[in-house]
């Protein structure tokens, strides 16, 4: 009796992710595809949506925005990993917590800091205007993805051996010269890896490039947006989310690659005492204090500004109903709260059962629940929230009207993040201590509860909350999600704010994203001081 | 009392043990020597149920349990070091066996403090596990072993991890915190010394077999085999018509640097030092000298060793 009720439990345990992820990520994917590929009459729409002036010029620009954002971000952010590889332990730590706050940032928060940039700088119109350019997504790809190359490649270059450098320069080599042909060479591999994390970030990259780039600047994803939600025109989004999704699988395949070619770093005793001149490390520091943090302290700013003083009535603002929003934005930010704790639930509830299968599970189990679950990482927000669209509104799946589907989209992008954090918590567990748990009487399925759980636990908690920070700040899926009072979340009603030209709305808008923002960062404050040894990268 | 018989484990085509057999008595504790590889800690494996034996069975009081899992063997372990549950402080390490036989909070708590006072850690209870030294952390590590009271402790290097010193002293304590308990044990080493000052019993293993079986001091005196010899640290072999023979140390020892390392039980020396007789467990041997030195105290005798052979035939 007992043993069948134990089976039962294994068994509904197994199946619970296979079906979450079966019905909520896969079904809409392969919606998409159906979309596309059902027939040879559906295959000659796609090519001729995507041969249409306007989407060849999407494509190209997707391509050309990351390119340009990708090697900018590297250029500008190596000098900042040069100095932070040799920084002591301790104020490392503080520098690269400093320079990742843009990249937790929710996207429309970073879009709405550079637009208020833009206005204070006074180049948000005349002949300097940035207002709706290529430039403004490029600078602000740059600001998001900076600490992603500064720290990824700060890290490996900190565990290098530097008496290979000294070897160098010993036999005539001047620093330059050891540079180039010593050190960078080693650094190839962090560079190229982050790089390529950098361009998949910019290709999929939505809020941005919605209210930086405005109407005339499309990449893919915004193309999707407008067919699928100002025209609904679904056979033209599809066509262009197939393309999306290989182009996506195709930058992930690559990554992987690279990342398997990555040495990983080894920590060594040795450091090199030599620094660099002061005259580097502080134009270096200026340069990223200015570029990083003046978008932010813009916004703070701008949130409190009101007439030609300072004052709390965009705040208090929040309070009230705007004719362009379906409900306050207060209500807003506490239905976010709501939706990131119930999706941080699920993402950790299905997080946590899929990492014991992929650790625990037999082989084919276990590369299958590893790929299954992992791909939602890789896919672009927006091209989930156009399968959640296409798919689930009608039955054996209806949930377009449920209030339920916004938790789940968020979970489903938040789950990748548990399951990242717990498996190699799961595998760096002592096989022994399992034995010596099995010969002080614990059966198989109590030394899973009692020993794994706990142990593994601490790791889930680091990714539940940033599945949680996501939450808070995700917009390209939820953009895709009905749009009802009780469904407003708080880029979705920042977005409207901005959206709409009107000083009062904006500051509002700034209001919100200083409050998202103050969320986030208390989120990730938290990750910070519980993840021992934060050292390593994305 | 525990028996195994004819076990064999295979890793990969190669033998990890092959045909053991052997009984563990209660109330005594057996120590299996042998250098690392040599199928000690695969057979202990066996015993615990955590390795399933190729071929061969397992009994308990003469039940076959091979089949029987971890969990219902009532065996403990207790391994060479990092096996503490990180994530329970040091009293919960040690209940933790005792929970699981639901054993009332207030009688845990009692033994907890029992267990933690004959290992000499009073008053840890509360301590994190990762703030433990070494050395606290193996008397945990027993404590937490012992808590439920196992009929049989399994011992795998326990004090493989320590320094010398350390190990010199738990070496000492470990047998009788066992005999206090009343603890039935099968100790894993590959040190001799430790084996010497722990085992009622020895086995030397190597290779997946099993050498020579018997009491510590049996086994020293007459280690029958090379290997074994070697194994135990002597380092006095006389070849004998081809074959190599072992003399214990035992009353004098010759420079374990020169050319003819032996060791001798007796020695008598004649016609002003030109010829040594040796009183050996194999027979009185005689050497021709050829050299002689005084060190201290001690005399270095330098012997030709080709004319021992004859010696010993005739």
């Amino acid at each position: 009796m007992i043993q069948a009720l134990r089976k039962i439990t294994t068994l509904v345990l197994f199946s619970v992710p296979i079906i979450f992820i079966s019905c909520f990520f896969l079904y809409p994917i392969a919606a998409i595809l159906w979309n596309g590929l059902q027939s040879q009459e559906h295959l000659n729409q796609v090519t001729e949506v995507l041969r249409t002036p306007r989407s060849q010029k999407a494509i190209w620009f997707t391509f050309w925005q990351a390119t340009v954002s990708t090697a900018i971000t590297v250029l500008v952010a190596l000098p900042s990993a040069a100095i932070i590889s040799k920084m002591k332990k301790r104020s490392r730590k503080w520098v690269r917590a400093a320079i990742t706050v843009p990249f937790v940032l929710p996207t429309i928060v970073v879009a709405a800091a550079f637009e208020a940039l833009f206005k204070q700088l006074g180049i948000d119109s005349g002949p300097l205007s940035l207002h709706h350019t290529s430039w403004a997504i490029i600078f602000a790809h740059v600001f998001f993805n900076y600490a992603v190359v500064a720290r990824t490649v700060g890290s490996f270059w900190s565990g290098l051996d530097y008496r290979v450098e000294e070897q160098a320069r010993l036999l005539g080599a001047n620093k330059w010269q050891a540079f180039c042909q010593v050190t960078f060479p080693a650094l190839k591999p962090a560079i190229y890896a982050s790089a390529v994390i950098t361009y998949l970030f910019s290709f999929t990259s939505f809020g941005i490039i919605l209210i930086l780039g405005g109407p005339r600047k499309a990449t893919l994803e915004t193309e999707i947006y407008r067919h699928a939600i100002t025209r609904s025109d679904f056979q033209a989004a599809s066509s262009l989310a197939l393309l999306q999704l290989i182009a996506v699988l195709f930058l992930i395949i690559v990554s992987t690659r690279l990342e398997r070619g990555k040495p990983a770093p080894k920590s060594i005793s040795y450091s090199s005492s030599e620094q660099f001149s002061l005259k580097f490390r502080l134009t270096n520091w200026t340069f990223v204090s200015m570029f990083l943090g003046g978008p932010i302290v813009t916004l703070f700013l701008r949130s409190f500004s009101v007439g030609d003083g300072y004052g709390i009535s965009h705040y208090q603002a929040l309070a009230y109903r705007v004719p362009q929003l379906p409900a306050t934005a207060l209500s807003a930010i506490l239905n976010s709260l709501v939706f990131a704790t119930v999706a941080t639930c699920i993402a950790l509830a299905i997080g946590i059962l899929t990492s014991l299968q992929i650790v625990h599970g037999k082989r084919g189990v276990r590369s299958l629940f590893d790929l299954g679950l992992t791909l939602p990482l890789g896919t672009s927000a927006v091209t989930i929230g156009f399968g959640i669209l296409i798919a689930l509104d009608h039955p054996p799946l209806d949930l377009r009207t449920s209030w339920w589907i916004v938790p789940i989209a968020h979970a489903l992008i938040g789950t990748p993040f548990v399951i990242r954090t717990m498996v190699p918590a799961l595998r760096h567990i002592n096989p022994k201590i399992r034995e010596v748990a099995a010969t002080l009487g614990a059966a198989p399925h109590q030394i899973r509860r009692v020993i794994d759980l706990p142990i593994a636990m601490r790791g889930a908690l680091v990714g539940a909350a940033f599945s949680f920070a996501v939450s808070i700040g995700e917009f390209g899926a939820t953009s895709f999600l009905p749009r009802r009072p009780e469904t407003l979340t708080g880029p979705i009603a920042m977005f409207r704010l901005l959206s709409t030209p009107g000083d009062l709305l904006r500051g509002q808008a700034m209001a919100l994203s200083v409050i998202l923002s103050l969320i986030v960062a208390t989120t990730v404050v938290v990750i910070e001081s519980t993840k021992a040894g934060s050292e390593g990268s994305f | 009392m525990w028996r195994l018989h004819q076990i064999s484990v295979q890793f990969n085509g190669k033998p990890a043990v092959e045909n053991f057999s052997a009984q563990f008595d209660k109330n005594e504790i057996t120590v299996i020597l042998g250098p690392s590889g040599s199928g000690k800690s695969t057979l202990l494996r066996v015993i615990a149920g955590l390795q399933k034996p190729d071929r061969g069975q397992f009994f308990i009081d003469d039940v076959d349990a091979t089949e029987l899992p971890s969990h219902q063997r009532d065996i403990g372990l207790m391994f060479q070091d990092h096996t503490l549950f990180p994530h329970r402080n040091v009293s919960q390490n040690i209940e933790f066996g005792l929970r699981l036989k639901k054993i009332h909070r207030k009688a845990r708590q009692r033994f907890v403090d029992e267990m933690l006072s004959l290992v000499g850690l009073e008053g840890f209870n509360a301590r994190d596990v990762s703030s433990l030294s070494g050395g606290e952390a193996q008397r945990v590590a027993l404590a937490r072993a012992l808590a439920p009271r196992p009929s049989l402790l399994l011992l795998d290097e326990p004090l493989g991890a320590l320094d010398r010193p350390l190990r010199d002293r738990l070496a000492q304590e470990l047998p009788k915190v066992l005999r206090t308990t009343k603890t039935s044990a099968i100790h894993v080493t590959h040190d001799h010394d430790e084996a010497f000052a722990i085992g009622d019993k020895l086995i030397v293993m190597d290779s997946a077999k099993v050498l020579r079986t018997g009491s510590p001091l049996d086994v020293y005196n007459d280690p029958r085999s090379e290997t074994v010899a070697k194994f135990l640290g002597h380092s006095n072999f006389v070849k004998i018509g081809g074959q190599k023979k072992v003399i214990t140390p035992q009353a004098a020892t010759i420079n374990p640097n020169g050319n003819v390392p032996a060791v001798v039980t007796n020695v008598r020396l004649s016609t002003g030092l030109q010829e040594t007789f040796f009183d050996t467990s194999l027979g009185p041997l005689k050497f021709r000298l050829s050299e002689s030195l005084s060190v201290g105290t001690s005399t270095i005798l330098q012997i030709d060793l080709d004319q021992a052979a004859e010696i010993i035939s005739s």
